[in-house]
């Protein structure tokens, strides 16, 4: 059935070059290549009411389904914060509509249906209507293992005419720890892994298939549930797109999904067309491989040209030993991910904008490591950070462009997931997670600031749990869960704050707690135009402290900033990556994340702006002193002529103070890159500012990043000649990083 | 004697009155949006007039006065309403500023969720300096693990007051399971400022999720005094009128209650909630008991369920009973959605697929299509109607409005004919049927959604576009009948009129199979005895009541739970957990299909139980058989309903001059001032005896 692929040998399934009996690793590497290919299209003459019905119907099934799974799924990842990719396909496996989740995904998934063509077509049993494939292979799909596919084909009687994919994250794999793990060395340590497998055949489900699923994770019943909601949603939406095949044809839905993919092709192109050519580089850092902390680099340089961005990652550090890497189609689609968001919003978010882009990344380093490397920790680490480097390239572009409304700074560049697993206040085995840093901090904004406690980039649908579910769910019980002080990065359009949890345990005597994530030791995340970077997380224990046997007065003293909580006797801060220890009722952990980075020179802020957030507990007296320049009176409000005068000063001092620029302007010509303020001409637009502006070198600590090591990582100013006007602060590479691939 | 209903719309406030023979009386007056009292007496004095009285004669044969406010909801969209204090568990004060990270998608389309650039959380309605942490805790068991102690409770009480605050709202952290400590709050409040507005969590909403529960007090105190200011004045000018008795006021969950008795929140979002209540009501008559209710208006339209002759009650994508103005509350309301298709929804050129597009911007009434002429230049779907004929432009809104029906075709013309290669009325046509593809592809994302199959149902249409537009998409959604309601242009006010008293009580009960079925059971008691108070202080005799019985359930680490209504608490103790879990599934399966329940190992969770009450008020019939006999049209007016057939000489027949009985062929209009009927070539339709015309899709579909 289905196969006449295999008349050309050349072209297994359907890609050119493709040989079908590849050893494995190199055909899996090949499919996911294969997603940045550009598809060939031939227009169907469609008539565009009919095309515009059919999309409709199309993005109509695809809520539907995923409706469906959302309502019965039992992984809070899902239910509570929104981590799920839902998706229609072509016949091949391009993806045509994807719905807003963990947009990652968007291209892995495509890896993920080739493969299982690969795998079924001709090789077994075949592909029939009503069979349903599940795999969770991180190298081939990303971006680890707890990110379980479902795809179901739909059929024209014997033809295969579109596929319908959902995928979610589960909370439990079976990996080495509860919840996950944030020490493995390899890939075998991270639970149950499933390149591909038929899971309900011709509409009955393979019960072998589940027991093996089921026995291999520490909760069976939600990881069954959990597949059972994505076999419900796929058949949903698969019903739906059975219909209009029933009603017009096969030939006419795939005309659809290949002009849906065509139109989203064609709008990114000319978008991408209107940015000038130019070169954009980025370089943030990481503190730890999974096993100790290390200085990691993560460096990407972006060429545009014409309608193409190419994305070059030489330079950036060498696979980790621990679990900190992300596998090749994770990187991809984390690119794609920001993209989507900031220039393509309004386009069917597809595979149309592939041809956009070009993707190099060396093989061996930490975003396309060698199998069988370590993946767990990518998402809030290295596929995180990489969002916030991307989104300040392509942030970059986009000022160069005009395109003021595509325009934010990095958003928290890490996150820190808490892990946990034992037997819970139930008396049940279980391993869990919870994402309060769901609610990061987004970036500034040339109109407003970012938004406060609010998303993580990469699952742009995600949100956190209620305290009260979290508790309901888990031997846990919050001391508070609020908005965290100067975690943003200022900037006249200051990043979004993030939050910080204090957590006691309560009613388990078998439970364990870890974090997984980066940043406590380097700041992930820049800011924009002159805007500073954001803070980095912070987290630990304090074993012992029984807070419920306090007086309600010493309680109260514990509702306090992590920052704070730090210093009390027997605290013990922690490194990233920590692997889950046994707490006792009465210990306490707590974290505090990361927030968004700034735009723009924070001496441009408007002082009412910082005296306001100073009123709110968000930027405190310090940051509104020694990096706003914002004197406040008795009450609070903005003295204005003190304010302009110490302004004054701190533009004065940063000119003195600076180091003089590496090469001298000379007459940079009509069409200069000028000083966004003073408006005096810096160099030619095709030149990097940086070396013809002064600079000078900070030290974190000095704007209240306390943690960063300073024999790591330090800040560099770069300012206007003319009038100090800070145009962008840089990362400095103090310490020896980790070296790239050789 | 009168049953009389008023909605408050954003142009007219709508008045019907209904005598005990089941004649109907409609007023009509603008609404004053400054002083919305005056527009409904001025609306009430048409009536009064129609129905050959004054207004004190009317109000004092008035048996029941029905109302469906907006001020709650407009206070909270235009966010002007009370400076709101809030007591909330120490450590937890910036609960509505974090909104769980959800505050910046509730409420979005999967389309404004993606532009995260802009995407901001709504600024909440209480500001931080109003907002006091004490120092307490309770725990998932309802235990106390930290005291609230009377000085912490009184400290935190004053600094709101010295914040000189309006209202206080209370939200403590698993409060509904122990309330003490919220009562504590509330008496200090009642000791140290007596009078002061008081919205406690235990009682308004008291169910798990303390983000959704935050936002319902919150909401409440701030639009509390407007609504509860508003409500009272019309009583007073009423009463001064001559009306003998209290007034009632719609509730979002279904159903009214007395105004003095109305939570304030539970006014927010009861608007369309009065269209679905005259579907109850006419399905009651008609003797359908599953029907969709569709409502076609200036921006949106409104799809909403009676499944068994109910309404249903909504549950959100993330948890949370429902969204207001973007916000996620608990208080639990009719099952509407609203997608963005209705009259003044815009239609444009996409250069990229070479196709066109539709909604869900809309140029709303302002600036409006742009046959109005008034400012509005982009194309809609209502300029569409006029271009295809559809619209009699003589008697648009009654004749109120001047119609510039050029400037639309020329519009359509620059920005859609010209750019398709296609004729001007090619390019209407298109719009008006995506806008039914739009319309029948909601229908059908709205039922598959709940698990309901849209064969089961008959559809009714209203609001201003209904009756012109459902000749389509019911064909298209695959129902069985349409209906297109007679009255469909005050259709609303009518179900405010006709709707009967509800109450509702609901606790949260955490367990884990198996479950403490006396402890089930005794619950139950606890909500029938507080039901039993709220219907006794309207004087609703028990005898009248009728009781609902429900249980939330779900699996094991769900989180969204499914209600499964039993018949009684008795059958809980009788029948035991077998008999529950067996109901679950078959409603499970029904849900979300057979292959989604997953092996035996899954058990079950109860999370809530809940009890409705509703007091039927005895209420006319609407008059059957009506006088008119003319079975010839009125006039004719060209309009064109396909390419093939091209613009045809269409009959245009007066509502009123019609006989029960009479089937007209398609194509045929059917005229009143304030609403068209239409339909499509080779549908057959029957006026029944009420006035409503309907289709019977089996009898005749829609020839192109």
């Amino acid at each position: 059935m289905n196969r006449p692929e295999t008349l050309i040998e050349t072209d297994w399934l359907g890609i050119p070059g493709l040989k079908r009996d590849l050893p494995i690793d190199d055909l899996i590497e090949a499919i996911v290549q294969d997603v940045l290919r550009p598809l060939p299209y031939t227009d169907a003459h469609i008539d565009p009411v009919k095309y515009e019905v059919a999309v409709h119907r199309i993005t109509a099934s695809v809520r539907e389904g995923a409706w469906a799974l959302v309502r019965t799924s039992s992984s809070p990842l899902v239910t509570e914060c929104g981590e799920y990719v839902f998706a229609v396909y072509d016949a091949e496996g391009h993806a045509a509509y994807v719905n807003t989740g963990v947009l990652p995904h968007l291209t892995g998934t495509e890896a993920a249906i080739k493969f299982i063509r690969h795998c079924y077509l001709e090789d077994r049993e075949g592909i029939h209507p009503g069979d349903q494939f599940l795999l969770n292979e991180p190298y081939l799909m990303g971006i680890h293992t707890p990110d379980i596919l479902i795809a179901r084909p739909v059929f024209e009687a014997d033809r295969i005419v579109a596929w319908i994919a959902s995928l979610t994250h589960t909370i439990e794999i079976g990996a080495k720890d509860p919840g996950g793990t944030a020490d493995s060395t390899d890939v075998f340590q991270e639970g149950i892994r499933i390149p591909c497998i038929k899971l309900v055949d011709r509409g009955e489900p393979v019960q072998h298939v589940y027991r093996l699923i089921e026995r291999a994770t520490r909760n069976p019943a939600q990881i069954s549930l959990d597949i059972a909601s994505k076999v419900a949603g796929n058949n949903v939406a698969a019903a739906r797109i059975e219909e209009m095949i029933a009603q017009d044809g096969g030939a006419f839905v795939q005309g659809v999904l290949a002009k849906m993919i065509h139109e989203t092709e064609t709008k990114a192109r000319e978008r991408i067309r209107a940015i000038p050519d130019g070169v954009w580089s980025n370089v943030a850092y990481a503190d730890h491989n999974g096993l100790v902390p290390e200085f990691l680099r993560t460096q990407v340089r972006a060429e545009k040209k014409g309608d193409v961005i190419n994305f070059d990652f030489t330079g950036t550090s060498a696979q980790c030993p621990g679990p900190v890497n992300a596998a090749l189609p994770g990187t991809i689609g984390s690119i794609f991910t920001v993209l989507v968001l900031t220039m393509f919003p309004d386009l069917h978010p597809n595979r149309g904008i592939v041809s956009s882009v070009q993707i190099h990344v060396p093989k061996g380093c930490i975003y396309n490591p060698h199998y069988p490397a370590a993946l767990f920790a990518a998402p809030p680490g290295p596929l995180c950070l990489l969002s916030s480097v991307v989104t300040k390239i392509v942030s970059e572009m986009a000022l160069a462009a005009g395109m003021d409304e595509c325009v934010i700074a990095p958003w928290n560049g890490n996150v820190n997931a808490v892990y946990m697993g034992g037997l819970d206040q139930y008396g049940q085995l279980q391993g869990s997670l919870t994402l309060d840093t769901n609610g990061g901090g987004t970036g500034g904004t040339p109109f407003d600031d970012g938004d406060d406690t609010a998303a993580y980039m990469l699952a742009p649908g995600s949100i956190m749990a209620d305290v009260e579910m979290h508790e309901a769910n888990l031997p846990v019980v919050y001391l508070f869960r609020r908005q965290r002080r100067d975690s943003c990065g200022h900037g006249e359009m200051r990043g979004g704050v993030s939050g910080e949890i204090a957590v006691t345990v309560h009613n388990s005597k078998q439970w364990r707690v870890g974090f997984r994530g980066i940043g406590a030791e380097t700041t992930t995340t820049r800011g924009l135009a002159g805007g500073y970077p954001a803070d980095s997380a912070r987290m630990g224990f304090i074993p012992g402290i029984n807070p419920f046997s306090l007086s309600p007065a010493e309680y109260g003293k514990l509702v306090r900033p992590a920052e704070d909580l730090m210093g009390l006797p027997g605290a013990e801060p922690q490194k990233a990556l920590i692997p889950p220890r046994p707490l006792a009722p009465g210990d306490l952990y707590y974290n505090a994340w990361c927030g968004g980075g700034g735009y723009g020179d924070p001496l441009r802020r408007d002082p009412r702006r910082v005296a306001r957030d100073v009123k709110a507990g968000l930027v405190s007296r310090d940051r509104c002193r020694d990096v706003y320049a914002v004197v406040l009176d008795g009450q609070g409000e903005p003295d204005e002529r003190a304010t302009l005068a110490l302004r004054a000063d701190a533009r004065k001092r940063r000119l003195e103070q600076a180091e003089p620029a590496k090469k001298a302007s000379g007459k940079p010509g009509a069409n200069a890159f000028c000083c966004c303020d003073c408006g005096r001409p810096i160099c030619s637009r095709e030149a990097d500012f940086h070396d013809y502006t002064p600079s000078r070198v900070r030290l974190p600590a000095s704007i209240g990043h306390k943690t960063i090591r300073a024999d790591w990582q330090a800040y560099r100013e770069y300012f206007c000649p003319g009038c100090g006007s800070l145009l962008d602060v840089a990362f400095e590479e103090v310490g020896k990083v980790r070296p790239p691939v050789a | 004697m009168f049953h009389l209903g008023v909605d408050v719309g954003g142009t007219f406030t709508d008045t019907v009155a209904i005598d005990e023979g089941g004649s109907l009386f409609v007023g009509k007056a603008p609404t004053t949006p400054e002083r919305l009292v005056d527009g409904v007496l001025a609306s009430l004095q048409d009536l009064a007039r129609n129905a050959g009285s004054d207004l004190p004669g009317l109000l004092g044969k008035t048996a029941f006065f029905g109302h469906g406010t907006t001020v709650g909801t407009n206070a909270l969209v235009t966010r002007r309403g009370a400076r709101v204090g809030l007591v909330i568990t120490a450590g937890f004060e910036d609960t509505p500023f974090i909104q769980r990270a959800v505050g910046r998608l509730a409420g979005l389309s999967e389309e404004q969720m993606r532009k995260q650039v802009s995407l901001r959380q709504p600024v909440p309605l209480v500001e931080r300096s109003c907002i006091a942490g004490v120092i307490e805790r309770v725990d998932m068991n309802g235990r106390v693990l930290m005291p609230l102690e009377a000085a912490e409770a009184e400290r935190a009480v004053q600094a709101l007051l010295a914040q000189e605050v309006d209202a206080i709202a209370v939200c403590l952290l698993w409060s509904f399971l122990n309330p003490a400590h919220e009562q504590l709050i509330a008496s200090t409040v009642q000791r140290l400022a007596p009078g002061m507005p008081v919205s406690l969590s235990t009682e308004l909403a008291p169910r798990i999720r303390e983000n959704a529960r935050c936002n319902t007090v919150v909401i409440d105190a701030f639009v509390g005094g407007v609504v509860k200011g508003y409500l009272g004045e019309l009583q007073k000018r009423l009463s001064a009128q001559g009306l003998p008795r209290p007034i009632s006021s719609m509730q979002c969950f279904g159903g009214v209650t007395e105004a003095r008795y109305t939570s304030p929140v539970n006014t927010i979002g009861s608007g369309p909630v009065g269209g679905v209540m005259a579907s109850k009501y006419l399905g009651q008559i008609l003797g359908e008991k599953n029907l969709i209710t569709t409502d076609v208006g200036g921006t949106t339209f409104d799809i909403s369920v009676l499944w068994q002759g109910e309404e249903i009650i909504a549950r959100e994508f993330f948890g949370a009973a429902g969204v207001m103005s973007r916000f996620e509350v608990l208080t639990p309301r009719v099952d509407i959605e609203s997608i963005g298709a209705g009259g003044g929804t815009v239609a444009w050129y996409d250069k990229a697929s070479a196709s066109i597009k539709f909604g869900p911007e809309s140029a709303g009434s302002k600036p409006g299509p742009v046959f109005y002429g008034t400012g509005g230049t982009r194309v809609t779907l209502a300029d569409a109607w006029l271009t295809l004929g559809y619209l009699d432009p003589a008697r648009f809104l009654g004749g109120r409005l001047q119609v510039h029906a050029d400037a639309a075709r020329s519009a359509i013309e620059e920005q859609l004919a010209r750019p398709l290669g296609m004729s001007v009325p090619q390019a209407a046509l298109a719009v008006v049927e995506l806008a039914n593809h739009h319309m029948s592809d909601a229908i059908k994302v709205f039922l598959g959604a709940r698990g309901l199959d849209v064969a089961d149902f008959a559809l009714l249409s209203f609001g201003g576009g209904g009756p012109m537009h459902a000749a389509a998409y019911g064909e298209l959604s695959g129902v069985k009948k349409t209906y297109l309601v007679a009255n469909a242009a005050v259709f609303s006010a009518l179900g405010v009129a006709l709707a009967d008293t509800k109450h509702k009580q609901q606790t949260t009960l955490l367990a884990r199979e198996p479950f403490d079925l006396d402890r089930v059971a005794g619950s139950f008691a606890e909500l029938e005895q507080r039901l039993a108070e709220q219907f006794e202080r309207e004087g609703s005799p028990r005898s009248s009541v009728r009781l609902r019985y429900f249980l939330d359930l779900r699996y094991r680490g769900q989180v969204h739970e499914l209600t499964v209504e039993i018949p009684s608490p008795a059958w809980v103790t009788e029948r035991g957990l077998s008999a529950i879990r067996e109901r679950f599934v078959e409603q499970y399966r029904s849900v979300y299909g057979g292959a989604s329940v997953s092996s035996s190992h899954a058990t079950l969770e109860l999370v809530g139980l809940g009890v409705d009450g509703v007091a039927g008020h005895p209420k006319p019939s609407l008059a059957r058989g009506r006088s008119g006999a003319a079975s010839s049209p009125q006039s004719h007016r060209d309009a064109c309903f396909s390419l093939q057939r091209g613009y045809e000489r269409v009959p245009v027949y007066a509502h009123a001059g019609l006989a029960p009985g009479q089937e007209m062929r398609g194509p045929a209009f059917v005229q009143s001032d304030y609403l068209t009927m239409l339909v499509l070539p080779g549908q057959l339709g029957t006026l029944d005896d009420l006035g409503n015309l309907v289709l019977e899709h089996a009898r005749g579909r829609f020839v192109r």
